[in-house]
């Protein structure tokens, strides 16, 4: 992965440990149309990790249902909304795709890509701050600002 | 006899058949269009799948990753029109397993999907896609123009060729005596794009005339147009060589300077055009029987 991926708006790198928001931009393409279904995808899995029913209630109201429960929380808001997971495992390096169903609109889907990197360990040198991450067994060194 | 053992086995495989059951969910069998398919043509697009223990939310079809049209039983009407550039769907004739798209035009080219999602809790969802290509054929053969009538060797000839606008633009050839033109004697080749979105090809060809480029005196250039495997058509001129030291060539020159050299090559020509036309509009039959199959 080249430095410049990490500029791209639908990339996101998280450390383990942390916990991370994944945004989802849940507006679409009529202004006053009702959000009636939020799913969130892992990759190519069948079953969404996420789902959000408001086919018979208000968006506000519906019920919220995951096998992952325990480690992932989705904040709904307009027009940015926020998947957490707590805690980020390797594991969860995944693209995470988001899907809402709208009473009249169009599907969207935003698909964001997440990529897990080893601990944080800051050590200070004479040229200012440096970021050591542990990728496997590689070493990567990021200097800040 | 039926002893415990045995019951239990039973017992252990109905189990075994439910636990199957249940972890078995919706999954996509087949996805079909016709590709490619040529402008004003009526398609039907076809998604097949098995919902074992799911029951069916939806199936929205999208192309190039926009939503076109769905079906949500639920929903009234269960099957919605989304209006999108290019797509009319005859609403009578799709529905759960099928959309229908009538009289596509070159912007139905795209990436269709289907995707289809289970009814609650589980809202599986499988989807699949393919490309769909619209084609324009040539409404004439390709024309061959800068020609000479006659040449000397030693002469260079520059005719060009040039397709009727189609979709995609056709490839061109240069034959000559029915031998095709090695590509360093090709020249100027390219495309052009019309307003209406169809383009036409253009090919140069460049030699010397030789002594091996006659036949009795007579030099056939021929340039055809194909597109894939669907479509091929051409056009034909002959040269007639000056001063050959060949005896048919100074008759042949005779006969020249009595009438005009252009009517008797654009006949020749039409007679292989239109024999070519007729073995391109089988091909074009074969395919879309096929395509319907």
């Amino acid at each position: 992965m080249s430095i410049d991926d990490f500029y791209d708006k639908n990339l996101f790198v998280a450390y383990t440990g942390q916990n991370f928001t994944i945004p989802c931009d849940i507006s679409g393409e009529h202004g006053d149309d009702t959000i009636i279904l939020i799913l969130w995808y892992r990759n190519d899995s069948v079953r969404p990790i996420y789902t959000v029913d408001a086919r018979k209630t208000s968006l506000k109201e519906a019920s919220h249902s995951s096998e992952v429960a325990d480690r992932m929380v989705f904040n709904i808001n307009y027009p940015i909304s926020k998947l957490l997971i707590k805690t980020v495992e390797k594991e969860d390096e995944a693209e995470y795709k988001c899907r809402i169903d709208y009473r009249i609109g169009r599907t969207v889907y935003r698909t964001m890509r997440l990529t897990v990197l080893g601990k944080i360990k800051l050590t200070e040198n004479s040229f200012g701050w440096k970021k050591k991450i542990k990728v496997g067994k590689k070493k990567q060194i990021f200097f800040l600002g | 006899m039926i002893n415990s053992a045995n019951l239990f086995l039973l017992l252990a495989i109905y189990h075994v058949i439910q636990e199957t059951r249940l972890v078995t969910s919706l999954r996509l069998i087949m996805f079909d269009l016709p590709s490619p398919v040529m402008r004003g043509d009526s398609v039907e697009l076809s998604c097949i799948y098995e919902l074992e223990n799911d029951r069916l939310y939806s199936v929205k079809w999208y192309k190039n990753n926009v939503e076109f049209y769905r079906f949500v039983p639920r929903d009234w009407p269960p099957g919605q029109f989304l209006p999108h550039k290019g797509i009319r769907v005859d609403l009578s004739r799709s529905g759960k397993n099928s959309v229908y798209l009538k009289d596509v035009d070159l912007n139905s080219t795209g990436i269709y999907r289907c995707e289809v999602s289970a009814e609650a809790p589980t809202f599986n969802t499988a989807e699949m896609e393919k490309e769909m290509k619209v084609f324009v054929l040539p409404s004439e053969g390709p024309k061959i123009t800068g020609t000479k009538r006659q040449v000397k060797l030693g002469d260079s000839i520059n005719p060009n060729c040039t397709s009727s606008k189609s979709k995609p633009a056709s490839t061109l050839r240069w034959f000559i005596n029915g031998n095709e033109v090695g590509i360093e004697h090709q020249s100027s080749h390219s495309t052009t794009l019309h307003e209406d979105g169809l383009e036409s090809s253009h090919l140069g060809l460049k030699m010397i005339v030789k002594d091996e480029h006659f036949k009795n005196g007579l030099m056939k250039i021929k340039c055809t147009a194909t597109i894939s495997r669907i479509y091929i058509m051409s056009n034909e001129a002959t040269i007639r060589a000056e001063g050959l030291s060949h005896q048919s060539s100074r008759l042949h020159l005779s006969e020249n300077l009595n009438q005009a050299v252009q009517p008797s090559a654009t006949t020749s020509c039409f007679l292989l055009t239109n024999s070519l036309t007729l073995i391109s509009i089988i091909l074009i039959n074969l395919l879309l029987n096929q395509l319907k199959t």
